[in-house]
């Protein structure tokens, strides 16, 4: 309920300073025009192509991603050798903005689909080792005392303590960080793309379509939504024993 | 036997600042013997379990089991920690079978092994509950399922029922009596309550102090099988008194 009143409070103020004639339509259009440029869009089939390959570029960038950052992450967490190796490289890593590789990712990869995966997978790649590294560093030492002292080795120990431990944490992580992906995708798109939101955006931009860019910048916030719905939902199915699935302030003062 | 030989542990806490937790210490207990540490808290307790589970390596002297030297965690001695530290993730009956999995063995072993422990300590109905879902006397009870499924020759208890109410406790106090009189594992049994002590073991050293020594040594006599009702009588009263007063002495009096 309260989280359905916020965007309506968000509309309603659009629809005042649109329909009023306060702000130009060049500069924000009516909320009719939008869902009118957005039908239009979605009938010449531009936007769900346009969307599917974003989606399917953060997708793949982000798969990527995690398939380097899962052992990394892990590692780092459980070895302070491996810690003391890579962390510098990664802090490095991790200061220089995503952006600052477009030039040099177009050189390498020109300006297909496997430039846009090369930048998110800059972007999203470190901080989700650290993310990773994070949530098994959390693991409490007394699960792997009990572990060891049951019979695990150091293998076991991996695989049977510290990773289930970590993966709410992990699920967390990438749920953040597919978020994070848009930011890579659309940047990319804008800078060098023949197809995507962010290059629907940016040709719309020339022809001065303002209602084509708000429809895109619209689908983008309601496929984030639809991305936190799901992993809200998965993170219920998928960790039922979580103290995080029962938490809430508000829900526990009420079943007190 | 466990023999533990002149074990010392100091604790390396901030640079060059070192923290001796166990001074010179020498002990033995049978096979089958059930003995209750009781200690101020802080004094070393954890850290002696910890090391004779090979969980923590002590600083010198040597700890034997059946003249085998302790240097790593091993199947044949089980812990049972404080806060019961069960995997959150895994059901009741996925704890108790966390060891067995482990090692290659037959399934329907496995099945039967964890079947029975399922049924020792009461827990048949919550076998598929996940462990937020227990209280704490059976999360307490799970912990001990999941130790004995190992089938350990030596237990070690670290104030098990330290953090249950006073009712669950007698309760467990019970359970682990009736318990260690059916299978006659070797117990090392770490507690602060002295009528804990007295109630469940043969005997009772009472400790001092940081570092951790053995003050003195009390053979306790009463015959087993043992109910609450001995709980009651005044020669236990008299054994209480005899240990709180070992307790409340300082050395040199
Ligand atoms: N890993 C550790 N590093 C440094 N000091 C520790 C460590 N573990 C325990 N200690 C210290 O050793 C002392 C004894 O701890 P512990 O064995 O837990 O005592 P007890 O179980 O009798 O309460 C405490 O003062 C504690 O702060
Ligand atoms: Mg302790």
């Amino acid at each position: 309920m309260l989280a359905i009143s916020g965007l309506v409070s968000v509309l309603l103020a659009w629809s005042l300073v649109t329909y009023t004639g306060f702000i130009k339509p060049f500069f924000l259009p009516t909320p009719t025009s939008v869902v009118s440029a957005a039908v239009s869009l979605f009938v010449s089939g531009g936007l769900i192509a346009d969307a599917s390959a974003s989606v399917s570029r953060i997708l793949l960038g982000f798969l990527v991603s995690l398939a380097i950052s899962l052992p990394i992450g892990i590692l780092l967490g459980v070895s302070r050798m491996f810690e003391a190796f890579v962390k510098p490289v990664i802090a490095f890593v991790r200061y220089i903005p995503p952006s600052a590789f477009i030039p040099l990712a177009i050189i390498w990869f020109g300006i297909g689909d496997s430039q846009k995966i090369a930048i998110l997978v800059i972007g999203i790649a470190p901080y989700l080792a650290l993310l990773i590294a994070d949530a098994a560093i959390n693991t409490p030492l007394e699960l792997i005392d009990a572990g060891r002292a049951l019979g695990a080795n150091r293998i076991n120990t991996i695989f049977k303590v510290i990773l289930p431990s970590s993966l709410p944490g992990i699920w967390d992580a990438c749920r953040l960080m597919i978020g994070a992906g848009w930011t890579f995708v659309i940047i990319a798109e804008i800078v060098g793309a023949s197809s995507g939101l962010g290059h629907l955006m940016i040709e719309s931009q020339r022809f001065l379509r303002t209602a084509n860019i708000f429809a895109a910048i619209i689908i983008i916030g309601f496929l984030g939504l639809i991305t936190d719905y799901f992993f809200e939902i998965t993170y219920k199915l998928l960790f039922p024993w979580s103290e995080k699935t029962h938490a809430g302030i508000e829900t526990h003062y009420k079943s007190v | 036997m466990l023999e533990l030989k002149h074990i010392t542990k100091v604790y390396n806490t901030e640079p060059r600042h070192l923290v001796e937790v166990i001074s010179d210490l020498t002990l033995s207990v049978a096979d089958g013997e059930f003995i209750a540490l009781v200690g101020p808290s802080g004094c070393g307790k954890t850290t002696l379990l910890k090391m004779v589970a090979g969980l923590v390596p002590q600083t010198s002297g040597e700890i034997f089991l059946d003249k085998q030297a302790v240097s790593s965690p091993g199947k044949e001695r089980g812990i049972i920690f404080q806060n019961f530290s069960l995997f959150p993730w895994l059901t009741v009956r996925d704890n108790i079978a966390f060891g067995l999995n482990l090692c290659k063995m037959d399934k329907q072993k496995k099945e039967t092994a964890v079947n029975r422990y399922l049924r020792i300590t009461g827990l048949e109905k919550f076998a598929s509950f996940y462990p937020r879902n227990l209280s704490g006397g059976m999360q307490q009870r799970v912990a001990v399922a999941r130790t004995l499924a190992n089938n350990p020759r030596l237990l070690l208890m670290d104030e098990p029922f330290g953090s249950l109410d006073e009712q669950t406790r007698s309760l467990m106090q019970e359970f682990l009596i009736e318990l260690w009189e059916k299978e006659r594992k070797t117990v090392i049994f770490v507690t602060h309550d002295v009528r804990e002590a007295i109630f469940l073991a043969d005997t009772v050293y009472v400790t001092t102090p940081r570092p951790l020594a053995i003050k003195q040594k009390f053979a306790i006599p009463f015959a087993r099988p043992r109910s609450h009702a001995l709980k009651l009588t005044k020669e236990f009263f008299d054994w209480e008194t005899r240990v709180a007063h070992a307790i409340a002495t300082d050395f040199g009096e």
